[in-house]
């Protein structure tokens, strides 16, 4: 018999146990991210409480809780047992891939990275859960996390966390972001390298018009690892945007492109000739964004060498005509034209002075790869026309991105442009081209009086113009056969404008005494061996939201890409992302509905029915 | 286990001799066989991957039916006393009765097999996912099984043994649905112990010595729980 005191506690300690578990249980649904910690003890003691409670109630006997302890008890060590099993099979994962094409292994390449991995890797796919798109991504970067501790993934969702997809600058769904570094959550991390869907999936729509399925093929092995090596190893390039022209503004005209570029893992930084009177060093390429003041006669020059010394450059030119653009680009055989092209086929609905191109709009190259079957848009607003000459040597001189043939380059400011054959440039087009050549032997070290006068001081050291790797040394290169002096005459001479523009470099004095210093220390620097040169019709397509939501993002990485000659530093082959196919006729569907369906049902059960009825 | 071989032999005969159990599995396999014509009727491709996400669910509401009866039965009827005053353990009842109805429902799965078979006359399947997918299948449905019989031994209703143990499996089975991104160890811990979690890497080629770990797991620590039960006759 139970004292009415034991009774008593018994019952409030039912009662406040139920409460505890009741309100733990709520808070535990209602809070986001589950339940907590403290709401899972909470849990425990409620249960203990109610526990106790059924206990002291009397409605068990005192054998019936020995043996009732000791079975749950029991219960709970076998339990505990199997869970530290689990955890060893979790800690040590073994697996096997059926698959045919060994869709969810690893190349030896990529296990070797991973195994030598020094510094901790996280790829963060975001996407939202549930979705069905990803899973592939998530399932092979598990099978990276297997291979290595250092390697960690987190799936985020960039509508619950928006504060993440921010830092990282993550434009689309399905993005997968490689961070090092452990200061992630504070802030920026150390590196970073983004992977988009593009990226890992290649989507061919070619057979979808005779009514076939689209094909994909997963990538994502060669990406990914391309990316780990890239944040573990790789050192940032850079990027240069010329400045000093009124150029788009990087912060404002062009703050989704530079964002983009950083998310590539581009160092990016502003270029102002003539500081520096030379480009740098350590510039993977160098972008001229629509400038609208032209460039000095002396930077021309300047990048013209450092062009045809094995540089990289991405020309956008702005709507308003400039001579010096003209002038550096004629050096490879090209014109641009002081125009807008009008073309009546693919223009925008809203502007004739808005081409859009698509389909056969683009031309065979590795930048425009895949773009015709994608069916990848581009928009050129206030594009200028490119001339490509009949001879372009030694320049090699492809088109990307062409228009129809009934094209044309308008130069007079008209609601209803018409074209003037006479004075106007028809035909396709070229809305996009790349010049490709072997870098010239470049002396090292010139000093050129003409130039010098150009910024406006009288010797200069232009040690920055670049040489060839195969260039002699400094003493050498004060050879003959490639004079300074030689080149760079014509093109000083034939500038009328040199007395005008010296006059603006005497803003910037403090550029003297550093330049002065070069002189004293001529620099030699290493060219990759090959120039690279892409011109594309307009800056526009650069700026504005155009180029976050068209394929103007993808013509301009790929490009940018091509130009840095950035590779995927491995290559590993891609991988079907779809089983067999299976198309069945009408006939053959119905015979599997009529066997399968119908039939195997029927027998199974008939045969039950003879077994019941003779057991009868 | 000789004895284990009796107590399935005597299942098996129980369970074969009466309609319901060909009733169940004739009714498992039409719905199975609904999906795989409406799925290979509309999905390009000669895969089961879809078919055994189904199947592992419409089983799931199957599988109670094949164990509701199997100890709730022999209460109810008495007949469980006569079964304990064999020369048998309450291991080897548990056990004999366990593969008795994973008999049953390996005899639905031999049916299903006409499904790759249609696959491989129309097409040309990857027989690796299939071949992984059946044993995830097998797995999910030991699983499913198992449940059923530990909530078998708990009552004497039948129905509210289809019903409880339809009950645990829909929560088990949709843990990780319902936590999608585990932020705490505990929702961690809640959501490894999903079953359907644990299933898919099989649809897609993949044998995870982790995920057989897990089930086979899952299924002694329910068998160990059901002994338990069945034990617990003796001082209740």
């Amino acid at each position: 018999m139970l004292s009415w005191k034991t009774a008593n506690v018994g019952r409030l300690s039912g009662a406040v146990g139920l409460a505890i578990v009741l309100v733990s249980g709520v808070i535990g649904i209602a809070q986001r991210g589950g339940i907590t910690t403290p709401v899972f003890v909470a849990l425990l003691v409620g249960l203990g409480m109610v526990t106790i409670s059924f206990f002291s109630s009397g409605a068990i006997s005192r054998r019936q809780a020995k043996y009732g302890t000791n079975m749950v008890v029991s219960i709970l060590l076998f339990g505990a047992i199997l869970g530290f099993v689990n955890y060893l099979a979790h800690r040590y994962p073994q697996r096997i891939d059926l698959t045919r094409q060994g869709l969810y292994s690893l190349s030896d390449q990529t296990k070797k990275i991973l195994s030598n991995l020094q510094e901790k890797v996280t790829a963060m796919v975001f996407a939202v859960p549930g979705r069905g798109d990803v899973e592939l991504v998530q399932d092979i970067l598990d099978t990276y996390a297997r291979q290595s501790d250092k390697f960690e993934v987190k799936t985020i969702d960039p509508d619950a966390d928006p504060v993440l997809p921010k830092l990282l600058k993550i434009q689309e769904y399905g993005t997968v972001a490689f961070v090092t570094g452990e200061e992630l959550e504070q802030g920026k991390p150390k590196r970073s390298h983004l992977v988009t869907q593009s990226d890992y999936i290649d989507k061919d729509y070619t057979g979808t018009q005779m009514g076939r399925s689209p094909e994909y093929r997963f990538k994502g092995e060669q990406a990914f690892t391309t990316a780990i090596l890239g944040v573990t190893q790789g050192s940032r390039q850079k990027i240069y945007f010329l400045a000093g022209h009124k150029e788009l503004r990087l912060d404002t005209d062009l703050r989704a492109f530079k964002e983009s570029l950083e998310a590539e893992n581009y160092e990016i930084e502003e270029l102002v000739l003539p500081k520096t009177y030379k480009v740098p060093d350590d510039a993977a390429l160098v972008i001229i964004a629509g400038p609208q003041q032209p460039l000095l006669p002396g930077e021309v020059q300047v990048m013209v060498n450092y062009f045809k010394g094995g540089g990289k450059g991405l020309i956008l030119p702005g709507p308003l005509g400039d001579p010096s653009l003209t002038e550096l680009v004629s050096e490879f055989g090209l014109t641009i034209g002081d125009d807008v092209v009008v073309d009546p086929y693919s223009r925008s609905l809203f502007s004739p002075y808005i081409t859009v191109a698509s389909g056969a709009a683009y031309k065979v190259h590795e930048i425009t790869e895949g773009f015709q079957a994608q069916n990848v848009m581009t928009i050129f607003k206030t594009a200028r026309s490119l001339t490509v000459a009949d001879k372009t040597d030694p320049w090699t001189v492809t088109s990307l991105v062409e228009t129809t043939e009934a094209a044309w380059g308008e130069k007079t400011d008209t609601r209803r442009p018409r074209w003037d054959k006479d004075q106007e440039v028809g035909g396709s087009i070229p809305m996009a081209v790349v010049v490709q050549g072997p870098a010239t032997d470049v002396p090292a070290e010139i000093t050129v009086k003409a130039q010098s006068e150009e910024f406006g001081l009288d010797e200069v050291d232009l040690s920055g113009v670049p040489q060839a790797q195969e260039v002699p040394s400094s003493s050498d290169s004060q050879g003959p056969a490639h004079s300074a002096e030689t080149k760079a005459s014509p093109d000083a001479a034939t500038d009328g404008s040199s007395e005008e523009d010296g006059a603006n470099q005497d803003e910037d004095p403090a550029a003297e005494p550093a330049e002065t210093k070069e002189a004293d220390e001529p620099e030699t620097m290493r060219w990759a061996d090959e120039t690279r040169v892409a011109v594309i019709s307009t800056v526009g397509i650069v700026s504005g939201e155009d180029f976050m939501t068209t394929g103007n993002r993808d013509l301009i990485l790929n490009t940018i890409g091509w130009l840095v000659e950035k590779k995927d530093l491995i290559s590993i082959r891609s991988k079907d992302t779809q089983p067999p196919p299976l198309r069945l006729t009408e006939d053959q569907k119905n015979d599997v509905f009529q066997i399968a369906v119908v039939l195997l049902p029927a027998l199974i059960l008939a045969i039950g029915i003879v077994i019941w009825r003779r057991r009868r | 286990m000789k004895k284990v071989f009796y107590v399935w032999q005597r299942e098996v005969i129980s369970l074969f001799t009466s309609p319901v159990g060909y009733v169940a599995v004739a009714a498992l396999t039409l719905i199975n066989s609904f999906f795989f014509w409406l799925i290979a009727k509309s999905w390009p491709f000669a895969s089961m991957q879809p078919l055994f996400g189904n199947m592992s669910i419409t089983l799931l509401f199957f599988a109670p039916a094949f164990t509701m009866r199997q100890l709730a039965e022999e209460k109810r009827s008495g007949t469980m006393e006569l079964l304990f005053t064999a020369p048998l353990t309450d291991v080897q009842v548990v056990l004999g009765k366990y593969l008795g109805a994973f008999t049953l429902f390996l005899f639905s799965v031999v049916a299903s097999w006409i499904y790759p078979a249609f696959l491989a006359i129309y097409g040309s399947p990857d027989f690796g996912p299939i071949a992984a997918g059946y044993l995830g299948l097998l797995l999910i449905g030991g699983c499913y099984l198992v449940v059923g019989l530990f909530v078998s031994s708990l009552t004497k209703n039948q129905i509210v043994a289809f019903i409880g143990s339809l009950g645990i499996l829909l929560v088990i089975f949709f843990l990780e649905a319902a936590i999608q991104l585990p932020d705490n160890w505990m929702m961690s811990v809640l959501a490894y112990l999903s079953l359907s979690s644990h299933f898919m890497p099989f649809t897609k080629g993949l044998i995870d010595l982790g995920d057989v770990v897990f089930y086979v797991s899952f299924i002694a620590f329910f068998l160990f729980a059901t002994v338990r039960s069945v034990e617990s006759r003796k001082w209740r």
